[in-house]
This record gives structure tokens, sequence and C-alpha cells, in this order.
């Protein structure tokens, strides 16, 4: 198991703290990474300071931490992921202290903050002889490359290497923007299939049968199931109602909250339409793009306890409702009919045809054709299809 | 040769369990005792965890004096829907060379993509006791190469319409300011990148207070035409509903509404110079020239026109390392790009095969894997991989399922997620025999590129002895130097001993060099027109959209491109309904791209789609984690 060293390295830095404190409590080990910095005044331009100086290889500073192999995973030279077992080890250790850095109100440009977090750092443990982890945000890549530049830091207060700190890390932004879009296309495509088939042929495809005949709910099923209150295992067990409540959904494009995720600077995917396709049968939507940071997903890495923890807690995001008032707006509907057939009538002109599916308990729902007198119900026209 | 520490056989059950329990209960090894197998120094690559490595590029310069061991691509018959086995076999066959007949060999595979993991296709990490493992890191981020991508193709698609939106709100002057401020002493400088442009618009001088007026705005407006884009976002998952969207209709974008859409990232031009490039230089300079678009004059635009190109580079600097892995019998995989083979160039990376062949030497085998049919995969891996590489293959090996053969003699419609008819699951030599029209095409075309033909009959547990024995004989008469019946699914690499040694033969004994289909140096149509005769087409049609984009690239200098086919891999025709081997057809092209900086022409036949979609029961339903031991469950 291992998880991205933002999320844990808090607790797993302070326990790591406590853990040599408690042990060698009177023969503090020596450092064999740490060293002092010989300094260029004026100061030269980050990335300049960045590459004049030659980092440790990681598993040094593992090993400074009494990290034992088992416990992280190398990516290349300089960086390794700490992996979550650790915690397991370290169960019965102490914790060090606990300091966090925060700022005035900003300007723009910035106050130094990752800065002073990381030069009292190297204070402690250069100059004080001190066992300290500093615990940082990984940084976005919008930024980097937008106008505001990398987060490592800044002049002879540095983490390095600089360009693998702001330029992928280990991935865990990648993996972030990938989870949060899989998300939001398993949506949209719900919204699709519910529209093209009948609960029968839904329900066949969620659960088709084996080469034995023999159907069976996934484990994530039973999620489901349950929140429903049901608790039939056997697929064929269910009822046409049961069917129709497991199979359809039933979301209101409406309510969506989720929206896709890239770490790029890109204000031109702010606000979009998709679905635009043919293929894609006129269920055109507006949404839009955050940058990946700003995904759920990123809460949920940075607040999450565990790997079980974890699991429970990107299973609970709501991506928005279902219909629920699905009555209203069929009444609605109604009225819509009349007026409709009433200026068709007097008017007869500029007609357009509409294909309305509303999906409830009930079946004289199920389909209605309105026909619209389009030039003097256009008001009315977008209420319905948006 | 020093003897491997790493290499081991298989204890084999039967039935075949999933892909995923067989991948689970063999242990693997350290990487760095696979490295240590290749007499890779630990300088040469960076640990990603216990079972992945990043070769670096610079072993190449330390093997540079080493001879090239055997190259081999595999290839197959024109597939069903569900695959024929192409990976599977590639990995069986190493197993076996490695593991059975204790040669050096390195297994060059593509990365999959992600979509089709959670889509309907699962993994592609080979299959039953033919795999590469650990499986779930083989089909998921792997060491990041296609986040890279991804994050650089959409880096370079936020510039364009970036660049558009200033240019349209700002002057001349105003925009040259930006491009070029002064620093704190007052001083203006071009950065690198501008430079590029510079040399393009005919620019010599060095001090930007020195250009004219004129030269400022041909320096600072690219006036992009928006009509002339092609370059779209690209993610690496299934989502139809972004094919195509609609861009910019926030209110502070002011009313710059531009239609365009994602395809999955191994659609990405980036993906292919990727896979073609030979070193970082080179694909710095690829990078640069990739062409987005035109301006209203009708120039192209490049990336590096748009100052991205150094930053697209930097985002792909470590994606240009290939990813070293093993199988399951401990034999050592290089794992680099992915494109896609019916809409992209559908081969692994020019780099990994570069290291492997240097790596395995004198005897040993490179073997790696084309994408979909021998008319799609080994056409491009031939025409324009080897181009590009400079390398020479010496044998090809063709996977064939009687499955698929039964198909092509005119069985029943084959459709992922749909049970088999019966007619495939009995046997039936006529309906085989007729099928071997395919076979014996693909083997004729792919000989005459001067490589031995070895068709490798991949068995599954419906066919007979009748139906494996008439391929066999039909491969023979068609001109195949081989055809071995192979069982490397159920039995790992024991199961494909026979056809190592038949690829070990074909390799000692080539007698032809390398021949390509057609010259870089004819037109555009006359090297579409090679290729749609190998198809078997009597001629090609090119719609009005078409000769227009063939008017223009070649116009701009781009007709020295090889050419590398959008095409349904379901046939040699257009027509995917097309079974076995269709001829007299006119082969329509429906439209030209092309992608500059990968270096290719790229017809499109019919209708291709380069963003797949989701089902309704997509594969995710399935994969899980199991929160107590971290293990991947569910994956196939």
């Amino acid at each position: 198991m291992e998880v991205v060293i933002v999320a844990i390295a808090a607790t797993l830095g302070n326990l790591l703290m406590g853990w040599d404190s408690s042990t060698i409590a009177d023969k503090m080990m020596s450092s064999t990474t740490v060293r002092k910095l010989q300094v260029v005044s004026p100061v030269p331009v980050d990335i300049d300071i960045a590459n004049s100086v030659e980092p440790v290889h990681i598993s040094q500073i593992a090993k400074d931490l009494n990290l034992s192999p088992n416990h992280y995973d190398l990516y290349g030279k300089y960086k390794a992921k700490v992996l979550l077992s650790v915690l397991d080890e370290l169960q019965g250790s102490e914790d060090g202290y606990y300091v966090v850095v925060g700022g005035i109100t900003p300007t723009p440009l910035g106050e130094g903050k990752s800065t002073t977090t990381v030069g009292l750092c190297q204070a402690l443990g250069a100059f004080l002889d001190k066992k300290v982890v500093t615990c940082l945000r990984q940084p976005s890549q919008g930024p980097t490359f937008g106008i505001k530049g990398g987060a490592a830091g800044g002049g002879y207060s540095q983490v390095i290497p600089m360009d693998e700190f702001n330029l992928h890390l280990t991935g865990d932004i990648h993996a972030i923007t990938a989870a949060n879009n899989l998300l939001a296309a398993a949506i949209d495509t719900r919204i699709f299939h519910e529209s093209t088939q009948s609960d029968k042929a839904l329900f066949n495809r969620l659960c088709p049968p084996n080469k034995e005949g023999k159907r069976s709910f996934s484990d994530v099923m039973f999620r489901r199931l349950t929140k429903l209150g049901i608790s039939k295992t056997n697929p064929d067990d269910l009822t046409p109602e049961e069917v129709n409540k497991f199979a359809r959904l039933d979301i209101d494009p409406n309510s969506i909250t989720w929206r896709r995720v890239m770490d790029i600077n890109d204000r031109f995917l702010r606000k979009i339409a998709i679905g635009q396709g043919l293929d894609e049968k006129g269920m055109v939507r507006e949404t839009g793009f955050d940058i990946s940071v700003a995904s759920e997903i990123v809460a949920v890495l940075a607040l999450t306890t565990s790997l079980a923890d974890m699991r429970k807690r990107l299973g609970k995001m709501v991506i928005g409702n279902t219909r629920e008032s699905h009555f209203t707006f069929c009444f609605m509907l109604d009225l819509i009919t009349e007026m409709a057939q009433e200026t068709t009538r007097a008017l007869r002109t500029g007609y357009i045809l509409v294909y309305i599916y509303i999906y409830g308990s009930t079946n004289i729902f199920k389909k209605k054709t309105i026909l619209f007198c389009f030039n003097h119900l256009k008001p009315i026209f977008y209420f319905c299809l948006h | 040769m020093s003897s491997s520490t790493t290499v081991r056989k298989l204890q084999v059950v039967s039935p075949v369990p999933a892909d995923i329990d067989i991948a689970n209960s063999v242990e693997p090894v350290h990487i760095s005792q696979i490295a240590k197998d290749l007499n890779l120094s630990p300088n040469h690559y960076d640990l990603y965890g216990k079972y992945k490595a990043k070769v670096l590029l610079s072993v190449l310069d330390e093997l540079q004096g080493s001879e090239d061991g055997y190259y081999v691509v595999v290839g197959g018959i024109t597939p069903t829907p569900l695959g024929e086995g192409k990976s599977t076999t590639t990995v069986g066959l190493c197993q076996a060379l490695g593991a059975f007949l204790d040669k050096k060999v390195v297994t060059c595979l593509r990365q999959p993509s992600q979509g089709p993991t959670f889509g309907i296709k699962g993994g592609a990490a080979g299959g039953g006791y033919s795999q590469v493992i650990p499986m779930d890191e083989f089909n998921l981020h792997l060491t990041g190469d296609i986040h890279a991508i991804t994050a650089a193709n959409n880096l370079l698609a936020a510039a364009i319409d970036t660049r558009i939106f200033h240019e349209s709100t700002q002057s001349d002057k105003a925009l040259f300011n930006r491009l070029c401020p002064p620093n704190k002493e007052g001083k203006r400088s071009f950065s690198d990148v501008m430079f590029r442009r510079l040399t393009k618009l005919g620019i010599s001088k060095t001090n930007p207070d020195d250009l004219t007026p004129e030269e400022v705005n041909k320096f600072a407006r690219l006036d992009i035409d928006p009509n002339s884009i092609t370059w779209r976002r690209v993610m690496d998952i299934n989502d139809r509903f972004l094919r195509k969207i609609a861009i910019g209709q926030g209110p502070d974008e002011k009313g710059m509404v531009r239609e365009t859409g994602f395809d999955i990232s191994v659609a990405s031009e980036i993906m292919a110079v990727l896979a073609l490039t030979t070193s970082l230089a080179d694909m710095r300079e690829r990078l640069g020239k990739m062409v987005i678009g035109n301006s209203k004059s009708g120039d192209p635009v490049t990336a590096d026109d748009l100052g991205v190109g150094g930053a697209l580079t930097v985002l792909m600097k470590d994606a240009i390392h290939p990813t070293l892995m093993q199988t399951l019998e401990g034999t050592p995989v290089l794992v680099h790009a992915g494109p896609f083979a019916n809409i992209a160039h559908g081969n692994s990376s020019i780099v990994a095969d570069k290291i492997a062949l240097k790596l395995v030497g004198p005897g040993g085998f490179v073997v790696t894997e084309a994408g979909f049919g021998a008319d799609i995969g080994a056409e491009k891996f031939m025409n324009i991989k080897c181009r590009y590489s400079g390398l020479t293959p010496q044998c090809a090996i063709i996977v064939a399922t009687i499955r698929a053969l039964k198909m092509h003699g005119g069985g029943p419609a084959v459709v992922a997620g749909r049970p088999l008819d019966h007619a495939y699951l009995t046997e039936n030599v006529a309906l085989v025999e007729a099928g071997c029209v395919n076979m014996a095409r693909h083997i004729s075309n792919t000989k005459s590129y001067g490589v031995n033909v070895v068709v490798a009959i991949n068995k599954f547990s419906t066919d007979t002895e009748a139906e494996l024995n008439a391929v066999r004989s039909a491969a023979l008469a068609a001109g195949a130097y081989d055809a071995v019946i192979c069982t490397h699914h159920a039995n790992g690499g024991k199961g494909a001993v026979d056809l190592g040694i038949a690829v070990q033969k074909a390799c000692e004994n080539v007698t032809q060099p390398l021949k390509f289909l057609y010259p870089v140096d004819l037109s555009i149509k006359e090297k579409i027109e090679a290729i749609a005769k190998s198809y078997g087409a009597s001629g090609v049609e090119y719609s009005e959209q078409a000769e227009k984009q063939i008017e223009m690239y070649s116009k701009q200098g781009f007709s020295g491109l090889p050419i590398c086919m959008a095409k349904t891999q379901y046939s040699f025709s257009d027509n995917a309904a097309a079974k076995g081997a269709p001829s007299g057809f006119v082969l329509p092209i429906r439209d030209v791209r092309a992608s500059i900086g990968a270096g290719f022409i790229y017809p499109l036949v019919g209708t291709m789609s380069t963003m797949p979609g989701l089902p309704t029961r997509p594969c995710f339903y399935d994969i899980d984690l199991d929160t107590t031991t971290g293990k991947v469950i569910g994956l196939s």
C-alpha cells in the first residue's frame, strides 16, 4: 500500500521524530545528509540555486529517518513514496511537535509562506540539529506554465530537485485527473444509456449472464442495493419495481455539480457545451473544467486516514441529484401541452416537434409529444430543453 | 552469456484461471534483478517502486559499439472484436525463448491506454500464463508517460485558444510588449524558442528593439485561422460526450466560442512523437514542428510559433525513457509509448527497441508487437517505424486463430460482450479453410518487405486437430517460412517453444534486404494508392475535403512524409463487414490530416472515431481494491 507523502507525512513525520527520541533519548543520532549552504549575494534566480546543489540520493534521506527499504518505493534517484504500512510499524511511538505556518492576507505576489516553511526547517535541521520533516502540498502544473511559476520555496530555501517538485512529481495529480474524469464520463454515459434503453435492457446489461447463464451482482452494486433497502443477493429475484429502482439512477442533468478537470490553465474550458456529436442524440449539456487541484478527490486525498477510509470517501462523493421534482415537471408539461395546442390552432406557423422523455414510476408520463409554435413559445421551449 | 538468475518455469493449472488471479499468484522479482541480468548498471536506470524501472537513454551511448540482436515483429490476421491474442503470443514467445530456450530476450510492448481498461476491452498485459506483471501496474498509470502526454497536449491546446484571444484584444505594440517585456534594467530579449519563429520568418535580428513595425506584426501575430485548427484536447478516459464540444462559452471569453473536441490521449500526435523519436534532441525538434493549424494566409502554425515547444519537451523529458518490467516467467519487458493502430501508427517506441537490441546482443531476440492486423500495425511498423529507426527486422509473426478464420470464412458476426455462435465452438474444417484467404493475403503482404513470415496459430480449447492442421497447411502453401500451433495461454512459455525454435530459424535464414512498400519521394496520392493496393483495392477515391488537404500539405512542403492510414481494423477494406480477402473495391479517403512533428500524413478511410465511449456496464463495475492488502480486484 502506498499513498502520497502529502496525505500522511504530517503524522508520519511526527511519529518518526517521536520514535527516535523515545528510543535514543540520551544520544541524538547525527544526520549524515544535512549540510550548510554557501550563499551568494545578490541572490541568484531559484532554478540556478536549485541546480547548483547536488541532491543526496533519496535512500540516504530515508535512512536518516530510520525508514527501512520495505517502507518506501524509489521513484528515480531523488524521490520516494513512503508507504502507509510504516504507520503500523510505528504505532506505539509518540508524536513530535506539530507546527503550522500561516500568513497575513497576501498580495497577489505571495508573501513567502513556502519559503519560510522550508527555511525554518533548514534552520531546525541543519543549524539546530533537530529531527525535522516538512510537509507541503504538491504544486499544480497549471501555475507553473502560467504566470505564478513554481512553489518549491525560493532563494536559498527550496525543495529540490525543483523541476521534479513542480512537474509530475510522482503522478498523484495525474491520478486525480484520471479518477475525476472517469467519474464525469460515467455520469453522462449513464444518462445516455438510461435514455435509450428499457428497464429490462439496462438490467440485462448491468448483470449479464455468464457462460453458465447465471447472473450476479458485483461488489460495488451491493452498495446501491443496500442504499435502496433491497437485501436480495440474486439478480433474478428482483421484482420489476426493484429492477427499475436499481437500474435507473434517474439523474437530473441540471443538478450535476461534478465537473471535469485538467491540470492546465485553460480559460476556454471554464464553460463549455458537451455532447454535440450526432451519436449523442441531442443530449447537449453545459458544464466546464476546473483545475485538477480543485477536484473533490484532492480533498479526499488530503483528509483521508487510510486506504479503507479513502475507499469509503470516494464512494460517497455526491455528483448530483435524482429527478425528485418529476411530478411538478410533468404537471407543468401538461399545461404547456394545452398552451401549445391552443396556440397552434390559432397561429399555424413555425412548428417544431419535440419529444420529451420523463422517467418516473408512472407509465403515463413515459413519453409525451409536444407540438410547439417556436416563434411564440421560445422561452418555454428553452425551459423544457434546459 | 551470463546465466539468468530470474528466469523460471511456471507451474500451470487447468482450466486456466482469470488473468488477474494468475498474475497475483506469481511473486515478481525485484526489478533491479531483472536489470542486472541485462547487464544494466544502476546508473542507467531509475527505480519506480519495486517492480518498475525507467531505463535511461544514456545506456545507448554506453552500448554504441555493440551489435544488435534479432528483431522480430508480431502482427496478426484481421481480428475479431475479441482480439486474437497478439499480446499473449508476444509474451508467450519471449517466455519460451528466455525460460525454455535459454536465449537473451527482451519484449517491447506498447503502454495500454487507461480508457479501454475501464471501458470494455480490459487490459493488455497478455493473458493466461503469458502476462506482463504486475498486471495492475502495467494497465494503470505505469510510470506516468500517458499522463505526461495528456498534460503536454492540453498545454498546447490552451496556448492556441489563449493566443487567439490575446491577439483579438491587443494591438501589435501591446502584444510585442508582453511577449518581450523589459527586465529590471529596461532591456528586452528574445527567449530561445522565439528565435525559431524569427528564423522561420527570415528575420535575423537578435535585439527586439531593432524590429520594424512590420516585423513586429509578423512576429507577434500568428493570425491563426480558427477553422483550420486540427489540434484537439485529449484525456485518457473513454468519454463520448467530449467527442464534439463547444468551448469558450464563459462571459470573460468575449464570445469566442469554438467547436472542438477531445481525443483519447494515445491518439495525440505527442504519443506518436514519443514512439518515433530517436533521442532527446530529436524529440525537442519534433515537438516544436507539430502543426496545429494554419494562419489566415495559409502558412502552417507550429508549437514553436506558439512558444511552447520547450515547455512540451520539459513535460516529456522523463517520458522518453522506456519502462522495464517482467513476464510471469521473469523475462524482461520494455514498455514504451502506445499509439492506437487504427487511428495512429500502432507501434511501441523506437528508443525501446534500440535499447533492447543492444542489451540482448548478437544472437539475442527483441520481440515487438504491432497493433491489430498486419495490414495496419505491421504495415506501419515497416513503412513508418523502420524508416525512421533505420532498424531491420528479420522475422514477422502473424498470429491466427480458428475463431477469426471461421469469421473470415463466412461464420456469423462476432460481437464483443455476446456469447459466440455455436459455429465457433464446433468443428468445421471447411469454414476454416474458406477463411484462410485472409491469412494468405497477410502472409503475402508481409513477405514483400523481405522478412521471413512465421504463422503462430493461437490454440483455443474449442479448436480441433483437423482445424489446426488445415491452417498450418494453408499457411505453408501461402509461403510462410513456418507455421506453429501454440498453447502459451494455457501453458506459458512451454506452449510456445516450437514457435521460438521456428522464429530462431527464420531469423538465422533471412535472404533479402528490407524493402519498403513505397519510396517517400512519391506524391501523397501515389503512396496512398500503393497501400490501398496491398489492401486489395482496385482504386482510391478522394472526397473534396481530402483533395483540398492533399493540395495544401503538398504546397506546404509536407508531401515527402510516409503515410499512416486510419482504417477500420476489422477488414482489409473500409467496410468492417467485408471479411475474408475482399478485392476490387474502391477505397474512399474521407479526409487527410497530418502529424508533422511525428512525421506522417494521416488519411482517414471511412469514419473513424478518436474518442471511444463507455458501454452500459463498463469494466469499472468489477474493479475495486482490497483495502487490507492493497491488491487490485477485478482488473481484466
